[in-house]
């Protein structure tokens, strides 16, 4: 076989791409979509609510920081509130990061986090979610058990593991207070990142930590992504993350 | 050095011509990582019979995938070859239609044994160790993991192939647009399927279609359609049929000098990947009508145009 290299230099060597005018269709930039599921129970109230508040308002800006890294990437937020039942906090339409603003959470009634679960799987359906792209972001946060009957928060874990965004999604929670308020178990089900395992802020100090290093470290994974072949074991896993930083915690200020 | 070209070419005068071009992604150099794109363009004859091979493949950009840039420049170049020696085998031996479910019985079983037999000379020859082939699924290649799309234009009829993501379209002159292979549903977030896959052979999707009118055939990875709404998104089909009418209109020598740019500026504004396309102008079959021929430049001898290696 004949092998060489064949090439045109046309125009006698002069340039020309400058002369055709760049085909049609709107570029876009990959979408990054960030999900916030928090608890404003009644438990919540007080130092709680307003920790996570202002814990949010000062990651958004430290993840839009993070992901400046990676100009391809566009995030879109949005924020999913429980007590008595589920609704959107900020939503359902997604909102582009640098518009994004977080309303004042006020807390009362009961903990439907299997609601609040189930209105998160309905999102990350394929019919609203798009088959290709990079990892969904969904950050639940919450101080208190379920009070959702049991077999309606397993549905809606099983739901999320059933569809492939459910999968897929960087998944982690952060509990709030003493290890004896909320149910370590039942919040470790929906976190799919074992390596993690459950963010447990004691403290003011230590929730605002896990929120802002939550929002910013998955973010940032999930901007990472890269192409891969099928195949593996380990395929159902998805973003890997690095560990958490240490936490100290001080006595005083504890929830 | 020699520059970086801006695009490579082949032609046929009876089938028409082809030309690629590959980029390097945005987000690829502001890593230091290399372009793991690959493709290659061929034409030639065998007993005065011609043919356009193409070929583009997209090496994973995952870590597991590290000599991914060497897979899909190897994956290129098995495709073109296995092509070729597909004309050359089944040209003149069997009728028109058992070529085609040839091509589709033989040509993924064939093509992904050949890509292993090179990864397997890329290995010895530079000392490449492999992971053995486990129950997690890795079944050795992994390293070397990359799709690959593969045409072939002989004759009356167009011969596709392709395993993993990418696209393939062609544009009618009447301005219908073809897909001849529908993107994967089954893929979801940054998978793909890969020549690395285990029964990779099985993974292949392939499909045959009339040459007839002739048209334009557009190949390309995914960080083009990523750039716009993906896969057979409305707005990738607007500038697949945006770019043919630059061809029509301004000529297919400028559109080629220009694509890199055009690649350049996709990446940047929207997808950051590497960036592969590969275009090709097939003339109508005889008594058709169909697309102009392409200008004067490379007609005769077998040409292959490769990069990415």
């Amino acid at each position: 076989m004949v092998i060489c290299q064949n090439e045109w230099y046309g125009n006698g060597g002069h340039t020309i791409e400058d002369t055709v005018p760049i085909p049609d269709g709107q570029v876009v930039r990959k979408k990054l979509h960030f999900f916030w599921i928090a608890d404003c129970s009644d438990s919540m109230r007080g130092k709680k609510i307003a920790t996570l508040n202002q814990a949010i308002r000062e990651a958004i800006p430290e993840v839009q920081k993070a992901v400046a890294a990676y100009p391809e990437v566009e995030i879109f937020m949005r924020a999913i509130r429980f007590s008595d039942d589920a609704e959107w906090h900020v939503g359902p339409d997604p909102v582009p990061v640098a518009e994004f603003s977080w309303p004042e959470l006020e807390t009362s009634g009961l903990t439907a986090t299997g609601k609040a679960l189930r209105l998160l799987a309905d999102e990350l359906s394929i019919e609203r979610m798009p088959r290709r792209g990079l990892p969904p972001v969904c950050i639940l946060v919450s101080d208190g058990f379920c009070t959702d009957p049991s077999e309606e928060y397993d549905n809606a874990i099983a739901e999320l593991a059933k569809i492939p965004w459910g999968v897929k999604a960087v998944r982690l929670a952060i509990a709030i207070g003493d290890e004896s308020d909320y149910n370590e178990p039942e919040l470790l089900k929906f976190v799919n990142q074992d390596q993690i395992g459950l963010l447990k802020a004691h403290s003011p100090e230590e929730l605002v930590s896990y929120i802002k290093w939550a929002s910013v470290s998955a973010s940032v994974a999930s901007s990472r992504g890269r192409s891969r072949g099928t195949g593996s074991i380990d395929d159902i896993s998805n973003v890997a993350l690095e560990s958490p930083p240490p936490m100290i915690t001080s006595n005083t200020e504890l929830f | 050095m020699d520059p970086p070209r801006p695009f490579l070419s082949a032609c046929d005068p009876a089938l028409g011509w082809a030309f690629g071009c590959s980029r390097a992604g945005a987000s690829h150099i502001r890593s230091s990582r290399p372009c793991e794109d690959a493709f290659a363009v061929w034409s030639g004859s065998s007993g005065a019979i011609p043919c356009i091979a193409i070929a583009i493949a997209d090496g994973h950009g995952d870590p597991r995938h590290d000599q991914s840039r060497t897979g899909s420049a190897l994956a290129v170049q098995a495709a073109v070859d296995e092509l070729i020696g597909f004309h050359r085998m089944h040209m003149h031996t069997i009728p028109r239609h058992i070529l085609r479910s040839e091509f589709r019985a033989d040509f993924p079983r064939r093509v992904t044994r050949r890509w292993r037999d090179y990864v397997q000379v890329d290995v010895g020859q530079r000392e490449i160790s492999l992971p053995p082939a486990g129950n997690t699924g890795n079944n050795g290649y992994t390293r070397y993991g990359s799709t690959l799309i593969a045409a072939l234009i002989v004759g009356d009829t167009i011969l596709i192939g392709q395993i993993g993501d990418g696209d393939v379209v062609l544009v009618r002159p009447d301005g219908t647009v073809e897909c001849p292979i529908p993107c994967d549903t089954q893929l979801m977030g940054m998978e793909t399927q890969s020549l690395s896959s285990r029964d990779a052979h099985l993974l292949w999707r392939t499909a045959t279609l009339d040459r007839g009118a002739g048209g334009f055939l557009i190949a390309a990875t995914d960080g083009v359609s990523d750039s716009f709404d993906g896969s057979e998104g409305p707005e990738f089909l607007k500038f697949v049929k945006s770019l043919v009418a630059r061809v029509n209109e301004f000529g297919i020598e400028s559109v080629a000098w220009s694509m890199k740019g055009w690649l350049d500026r996709y990446s940047e504004l929207a997808s950051g990947d590497d960036m592969t396309l590969v275009f090709v102008s097939i003339n109508p079959v005889e008594g058709e009508c169909g697309p102009k021929p392409g200008p004067e430049g490379t007609a005769g001898d077998e040409v292959l145009s490769t990069e990415g290696w």
